[in-house]
């Protein structure tokens, strides 16, 4: 929890792997307002060519607001328009509990580790 | 960022600002809120609470009340004490009915990618109230 925390005062830095597992998206640090143009730029930019999959790794994420909740709604629903699954890994208890608020753990494939999305989808 | 603090009855003060129409400028404010809320020491679960909804509330300020017209500009009024925080966001909006505003977390409304900041103040905050314009939301979070 600790880490959480700061990380969830730090700005949000986007890391992209591309590899045979599909394109992996680390999120750290903190989606706020002032950085959720940067985050839709660069995750919408990932869905506009074919993978086999779109993994977003959480684990260091320790804020998110409706605007980056937003952002992850529209990356999730085109990457299903082009034929492949999108799914968040390890959101840290304080983004679970927001995704458990607003119901999208029913609309997002939610998994433990990268390993474990790779393996059940 | 045009500030200043008011000493009305209560034993904290409350801090005024005026601030741009803009997230840099909203941020500023809300880290400001904030370093105050910690110095109270409040638990961190209440300052994340705290840092969500006002999040919230400026996106909503700059973003649907004032449409992010620069021209405009967002007013927080906030007090920390020892039991509570209350903050009010202003717009210069005309306002909104919030109970016309659809639940986001319906079938029909889920992969909609808006419509989620209302009901993240109300499940974080204690108490979420809009003035009778529907143009300034104000917040309250007790220390537990």
């Amino acid at each position: 929890m600790a880490s959480t925390r700061q990380n969830s005062r730090k700005p949000l830095e986007i890391g992209v792997d591309d590899s045979s597992k599909g394109v992996v998206v680390r999120l750290r640090g903190s989606a706020t307002m002032d950085h959720v143009d940067r985050l839709r730029e660069q995750l919408l930019d990932l869905t506009t060519s074919s993978h086999t999959r779109l993994v977003v790794d959480m684990s260091e994420l320790g804020f998110i607001n409706s605007l980056g909740l937003g952002v992850l709604i529209t990356a999730h629903l085109r990457c299903q328009r082009r034929g492949y699954p999108m799914c968040l890994v390890n959101p840290p208890p304080r983004i679970l509990r927001i995704l458990k608020v607003t119901r999208l753990t029913d609309l997002f494939a939610v998994f433990g580790s990268v390993d474990e999305a790779v393996k059940a989808t | 960022m045009r500030q200043k603090r008011l000493h009305a009855d209560q034993a904290s003060p409350m801090v005024e600002m005026t601030i741009p129409n803009e997230f840099d400028a909203a941020r500023a404010a809300e880290e400001q809120i904030l370093r105050d809320v910690e110095k109270h020491g409040y638990e961190p679960e209440a300052c994340f609470a705290i840092r969500l909804s006002v999040e919230e509330a400026l996106t909503n300020a700059v973003k649907h009340g004032n449409k992010n017209d620069r021209s405009k500009r967002v007013h927080v009024n906030y007090r920390v004490d020892p039991k509570q925080v209350v903050i009010l966001i202003r717009d210069e909006g005309p306002g909104f009915n919030p109970g016309t505003v659809p639940d986001p977390t319906s079938a029909t409304r889920l992969s909609l990618p808006n419509g989620r900041g209302i009901m993240l103040m109300h499940a974080y905050m204690d108490e979420v109230q809009y003035n009778q314009t529907g143009n300034e939301v104000r917040l309250v979070k007790r220390k537990q």
